[in-house]
């Protein structure tokens, strides 16, 4: 298999990866803190903590999905990948660990004292 | 990604909220955690450029060459978290979202005399406190529940109290 000597791409502009995670973020943002309240709410702090982790863990197999460019085998553009993964995949996941971590502050934040730990 | 930033925030907030009565001891506290942080920030910087360059890749020039790149993601990126955080987590106590973490009343952060949730001040611990009501002496040691003692010594039970 062709990978990585002098590999091309990938075939997207700097200005389409800032463009993709400026929009597609903040929408995914809010689509997983409804997935959240739903499904992940009700889970302990451990478990939530893990999953998110272990789920954040697999974000990069997206990148190396497009250094391999086994998207191209496929017949995936570089664009619609960069769209699935740090688009959409990164910001659903990273709002969901960042959910249990800020509760979790709230938490250990002394009474009286939040504005200055949690600042 | 921000991920990586909660894990130091939880271990630095408890550190320097339990130093909170003391402006003094916060701020040796919060140098403390800010210089570690620098420290490793910077050593995980050089490891990093180290490894590059150990990996035989070459990221300038005209011949670049990025065959090990995958392989440094999948141990960087996906495998060495793994075995760092997942055990770290395990020092998260395993409560429910909707349960409380720490007994700030235990803790001694919470006053008996003016019943706020304002610390005490003066660096007097709520852990020692005693106070005269009139009818008997409230004793508090090492202990989160008040006891009524009455005048002839002899404890009430049924007029324990609990601060809020």
């Amino acid at each position: 298999m062709h990978i990585f000597g002098m590999f091309s791409g990938p075939h997207f502009s700097y200005s389409y990866f800032i463009a993709v995670n400026g929009i597609i973020g903040p929408i995914m943002g809010m689509i997983s803190v409804a997935l959240y309240e739903k499904y992940l709410s009700s889970w302990r702090f451990r478990s939530v903590l893990i999953f998110t982790w272990a789920m954040w863990c697999l974000g990069p197999v997206v990148d190396l999905i497009i250094i391999t460019r086994l998207n191209v085998a496929i017949g995936v553009s570089d664009k619609v990948m960069l769209f699935l993964g740090e688009g959409m995949f990164d910001h659903l996941i990273g709002t969901c660990h960042y959910i249990p971590m800020a509760s979790i502050f709230s938490k250990i934040s002394p009474p009286g004292m939040e504005s200055t730990v949690y600042g | 990604m921000v991920s990586y930033s909660h894990f130091l925030y939880i271990p630095s907030t408890i550190l320097t909220s339990s130093c909170m009565l003391s402006l003094t001891s916060y701020d040796h506290t919060t140098a403390y955690v800010i210089g570690m942080t620098n420290f490793c920030h910077v050593l995980s910087i050089l490891i990093g450029s180290w490894v590059i360059q150990w990996s035989g890749m070459i990221t300038v020039g005209k011949g670049c060459d990025f065959k090990a790149l995958p392989y440094l993601i999948v141990a960087f990126r996906v495998v060495l978290p793994l075995l760092i955080a997942i055990p770290a987590m395990c020092l998260i106590p395993n409560v429910l979202q909707t349960e409380h973490m720490i007994d700030w009343e235990m803790e001694g952060w919470l006053s008996a005399d003016d019943n706020t949730n304002e610390p005490s001040s003066a660096g007097l611990s709520a852990r020692e406190i005693n106070i005269s009501d009139g009818v008997g002496s409230i004793n508090r040691h090492n202990c989160h529940r008040l006891v009524v003692a009455n005048e002839d010594g002899g404890m009430d039970e049924d007029t324990e109290h609990e601060i809020t």
